[in-house]
């Protein structure tokens, strides 16, 4: 009888579907289900006959709800699989639009972090300037030499213009907050020259000033040297000349060994073994004093740098009308690190 | 200015160093060798170098580079100290233009006998660049090289009258040496005999009494003018010459008389003749002012230690009288070192000589901590161009001067263009009052090259002018450019969300641009604004033939203030379940349902406010229906439904 049972289960659920199991629960284990009944039919025996029968009718028991209870688990496994099949995603080989920064904004970036790790704050300032914060509140009165080396684009000649160096930052700056200071300004300045291949109206420039109650040259080359040291390595061999700039006395002019000839002479450094890397020195006292400033009570010290022919260096770009052209173009698969 | 190696030895007879050492020096005490080349000079191998001389026009001469380098050294130069040239007659010279003119030495020699240039000096000139014409003229170029003063010779026998001085004041046509024709305008100085013009003074003479070889007697004359007339001169008529560009400087008129007498011996001596008057017009003699000079301070400027017995050999060897005065020193620069004015100035010169290279260089300086002055706008535009990229778009940067078409084109500020008085460029004489044309012909130039997909932005200045003021503000705009047929406008809308989201800035809301720019599609063109204040567009462009491009362009000026006046907190701990609501509010714009928003996020209060979003528009007869979902936190189902309908009915 239990062993038809069984067999009988067993017959059962090897046509069963997730849908007819609760029928089949129902004919075994239901209260008129053929397991139940056949336990219930123990009700009516004796004490003797339940010892001899109800054993193996327990065992038949636990065996049937194994059976279908197994079996039920694995039709569930067997129909996820089924759903999970159904719903299976492949991954694609489309090429993923990466943004980048422009190298003048890479580089920009890398130098302003570098300065705000040094605890210098960034300026910016306007680009219509005039001529007194473009020219005589940095030491260039209207006759100084230093305005032959400058051709002004002007909107309204000769008090409205578009700023030619980004030292009218520098005046801005020391007009408008009280020293002590140190600070770094990115920034575009204008020059009237055709633009060619080599030449652009427009450059990036990059300054710095720091203003103190003490300060001096040895601060100024300890800076240059970091930041040069930064950006081209350990090995960067760094020179400071004396150099002639309104702004500033005494003036530096720092040059940067040429990395092509290592200072022999070559085509890259015009024969002359270093390359020219921009202006600095101690911030000239004229300058201070038009700012309202005692010279006597505060000093400083102030460094530009061009970006255009570093960028295009470090880029390997040829036409400096390419920075601000339609010539610039990314690799799609290409990424410089930008953070 | 070039300098021959051989000659600085003859006015540096102890100077031992090589010329690639003497390159060396020159360069680092302030003036940049910038060419070295070995030639020949007189059959012996020589060297030439060149230098930048910037201010230090006393260095636009031999003598001036050799004085440097005799002062670096600590040695005596040999620079020749003719006497005065005496003579009891005086020459008649007239000078009207008073305040053009600094000093004037001139001399009338008779009996010259002009020839050709010996070898010494026509080679010299050649190295320089120069023709040799004849002995006379070769000897007064010469002198210009060697001592930085120019000269002019005048053939006497073709003078008409006496020599004047004076500022022309009528247009009028001059014949210059090298056979050109000037126009003059008015306002020139000029070097005038009785019936014409001899020189344009401190430039060029004129072809009427030019020495040839066949002169014999001559006026000799040296000056020295008001520098800034002659650059003014020198510009407006475009003449560039050798003397122009010397006399365009402040030059020293009280050592113009050993040039004067330099080349007057050299003369004499080459050419035979005899000085037959002489004049010498100088109505104020250079008096050097006496600064006062703290020993201490080339230390404290350089940062290491220069003893006040260095300083003093050093300002000594740079020929300043020095009267030591207690503490301070007061010293008196040489007469051509006009460039020496205070004291910071002899600073300089003591760091200079005592070279740069003896300040130590790699040790980074410990330097105070100071307040942060960087703007809001700095950082926001650092975090953009991150936030871009993330999102996939290319930084393009373009120039600020453009032309009047792209101006036209993109604009949709009520700003007036600026335009450039003088670019050279003349195709880009306006500056930009947009970023989208910049944007568009990037695209362009992109798609003919084959680059595909285009997303691509700009940060940058515009400007304009609006109520007679120069205005520029920092803008970002944003270009995407889809496959034609794509209707993707809301796609860069929510691109600009998220990216503008991340800075702070959310509820931007659009409206139908009312005067769209002509590149847009005006049925595709919105206003941007937030907060009450416009902040810019978001368009779809009206060309389709390389695709659909879709851009936007925001002023991040307007944006920064906005963020930093409506700081947003996200961040709430959330005790019980969101209560979310719907209601329909009937109105007849976009623009009324944002006021209508913007009023019930006020009256609900940011403690109760979770959410509020636009679930469904439906257009009725004259109006629309929107289905506004509102999301309550920190009320019950029953005080969320009060409020509701308190809200909404």
């Amino acid at each position: 009888m239990q062993e038809q049972i069984i067999e009988q289960l067993k017959a059962d659920l090897k046509t069963a579907t997730v849908e007819l199991l609760p029928l089949l629960w129902q004919k075994y284990f239901g209260k008129t289900g053929l397991v139940t009944v056949a336990l219930k039919e123990l009700n009516a025996l004796s004490i003797e006959e339940k010892r001899a029968k109800g054993p193996a009718l327990q065992a038949m028991n636990a065996e049937a709800r194994e059976i279908f209870l197994g079996y039920q688990e694995s039709l569930a496994a067997s129909e996820r699989e089924k759903s999970l099949l159904n719903e299976k995603e492949g991954l694609g080989t489309e090429l993923v639009k990466l943004g980048h920064l422009h190298p003048l904004s890479v580089t920009i970036k890398q130098l302003n972090d570098l300065f705000q790790s040094l605890g210098f704050s960034i300026a910016e300032e306007r680009e219509i300037e005039t001529d007194e914060f473009c020219f005589q509140r940095l030491n260039v009165p209207a006759d100084h030499p230093a305005r032959d080396m400058q051709d002004t684009i002007y909107i309204e000649e000769p008090n409205i213009l578009l700023r030619t160096q980004t030292s009218s930052i520098e005046a801005r700056v020391l007009a408008g907050y009280k020293p002590p200071f140190k600070v770094v300004s990115p920034g575009k300045a204008y020059r009237n020259e055709k633009v060619n291949k080599s030449n652009h109206f427009i450059f990036h420039q990059y300054q710095g000033f720091v203003v103190l109650p003490e300060t001096n040259l040895k601060d100024l080359f300890g800076i240059f040297t970091y930041l040069f040291r930064h950006m081209y390595g350990d090995e960067v061999v760094i020179r400071y000349r004396n150099k002639y700039y309104p702004e500033v006395e005494p003036g530096v002019g720092p040059d940067m060994q040429c990395f092509n000839c290592h200072g022999k002479g070559c085509a890259v450094c015009k024969n002359v073994g270093w390359i020219e890397m921009g202006g600095a020195g101690m911030i000239h006292p004229r300058v201070l004093a038009m700012a309202g400033l005692d010279p006597k009570q505060c000093m400083g010290f102030a460094f530009g740098l061009g970006l255009d022919r570093w960028v295009m260096a470090k880029y390997k770009i040829t036409d400096i009308r390419t920075l601000l052209g339609g010539n610039l173009a990314y690799k799609a698969d290409q990424h410089e690190s930008i953070i | 200015m070039k300098v021959l190696y051989s000659k600085i030895k003859e006015l540096v007879p102890d100077l031992t160093a090589n010329p690639r050492e003497v390159a060396e020096v020159l360069t680092m005490i302030g003036m940049m060798v910038d060419g070295f080349r070995e030639l020949e000079y007189m059959g012996q191998k020589d060297y030439l170098l060149s230098l930048e001389t910037r201010n230090r026009v006393d260095c636009w001469s031999l003598w001036g580079v050799a004085r440097e380098l005799a002062a670096y050294y600590n040695l005596k130069t040999k620079i020749p100290n003719p006497l005065e040239t005496r003579v009891a007659k005086e020459l008649h010279i007239v000078v009207g233009a008073r305040e053009a003119v600094r000093r004037i030495r001139a001399v009338e020699i008779s009996g010259l006998k002009n020839q050709k240039s010996p070898q010494w000096l026509a080679q010299f000139l050649a190295i320089y660049e120069m023709k040799s014409l004849n002995l006379l003229v070769d000897l007064s170029n010469y002198v210009m090289i060697v001592t930085g003063y120019a000269s002019h010779l005048i053939d006497k026998d073709k003078l008409q009258g006496n020599l004047t001085w004076q500022i022309n004041k009528q247009q009028r046509v001059i014949n210059t040496l090298d056979g050109s024709e000037l126009k003059l305008n008015n306002g020139e100085l000029l070097i005038v005999d009785d019936e014409n013009v001899v020189a344009l003074a401190g430039l060029v003479g004129t072809q009427v009494a030019s020495i040839s070889e066949e002169s014999s007697n001559v006026v000799l004359e040296m000056a020295v003018y008001d520098s800034t007339l002659i650059k003014k001169n020198s510009r407006q008529l475009n003449v560039v010459t050798e003397a122009g560009n010397r006399l365009a400087k402040e030059m020293d008129a009280q050592s113009l008389a050993l040039a004067f007498d330099h080349l007057l011996d050299l003369i004499i001596n080459e050419a035979g003749g005899e000085v037959l008057s002489q004049c010498d017009y100088y109505p104020a003699p250079r008096v050097m002012g006496v600064i006062s000079f703290d020993p201490k301070s080339p230390s404290r400027f350089a940062g290491i230690e220069i003893g006040e017995a260095k300083a003093m050999e050093i300002l000594l060897a740079l020929r300043c009288q020095v009267v030591v005065d207690a503490e301070q020193w007061l010293v008196t620069v040489p007469s051509d070192r006009g460039d020496l004015t205070m004291a910071e100035d002899l600073i300089e010169e003591v760091i200079r000589m005592n070279r740069y290279d003896s300040i130590p260089s790699d040790q980074l300086p410990a330097l105070p901590v100071t307040r942060d002055l960087t703007k809001p706008l700095y950082y926001l535009k650092d975090d953009l161009r991150i936030i871009l990229a993330a999102r996939g778009f290319d930084e393009v940067l373009s120039q600020p001067l453009v032309d009047q078409q792209s101006n036209e084109q993109a604009n949709y500020l009520p700003w007036q263009a600026i335009v450039t008085q003088n670019s050279v460029n003349e195709e880009f004489p306006v500056l930009r009052l947009g970023l989208i044309t910049s944007l568009v012909a990037q695209c362009t130039n992109w798609l003919k090259k084959n680059i595909e997909p285009v997303r691509i932005f700009e940060i940058g200045k515009v400007f304009g002018k609006e109520a007679g003021k120069y205005q520029e503000s920092e803008h970002l705009a944003l270009l995407m450019m889809m496959p034609t047929g794509a209707k993707a406008l809301v796609q860069l809308q929510q691109e600009l969300a998220v990216v503008m989201g991340q800075i702070g800035l959310v509820d931007l809301n659009y409206q139908l641009l009312k005067k769209a720019p002509a590149l847009a599609n005006h049925h595709s063109a919105y206003l941007i604004s937030a907060d009450g204040e416009e902040l810019g567009v978001i368009y779809k462009l009206a060309e389709v033939e390389l695709g659909m491009i879709y851009v936007a362009e925001l002023d991040l000026e307007k944006v920064v203030e906005i963020v930093a006046r409506n700081k947003q907190v996200a961040v709430c701990e959330l005790t019980q379940k969101l209560v979310v609501l719907d209601a329909n509010l009937e109105l007849a714009s976009r623009q009324k349902l944002q006021e209508k928003l913007v009023e019930i996020k006020k009256e609900i209060g940011l403690d109760y406010l979770w959410g509020l979003v636009v679930s469904d528009v439906y257009k009725l007869d004259k109006n629309y229906r929107y289905t506004v979902r509102v999301s309550y936190q920190g009320l019950g189902d029953q005080d969320a439904k009060t409020l509701h309908d308190k809200l909404f009915n």
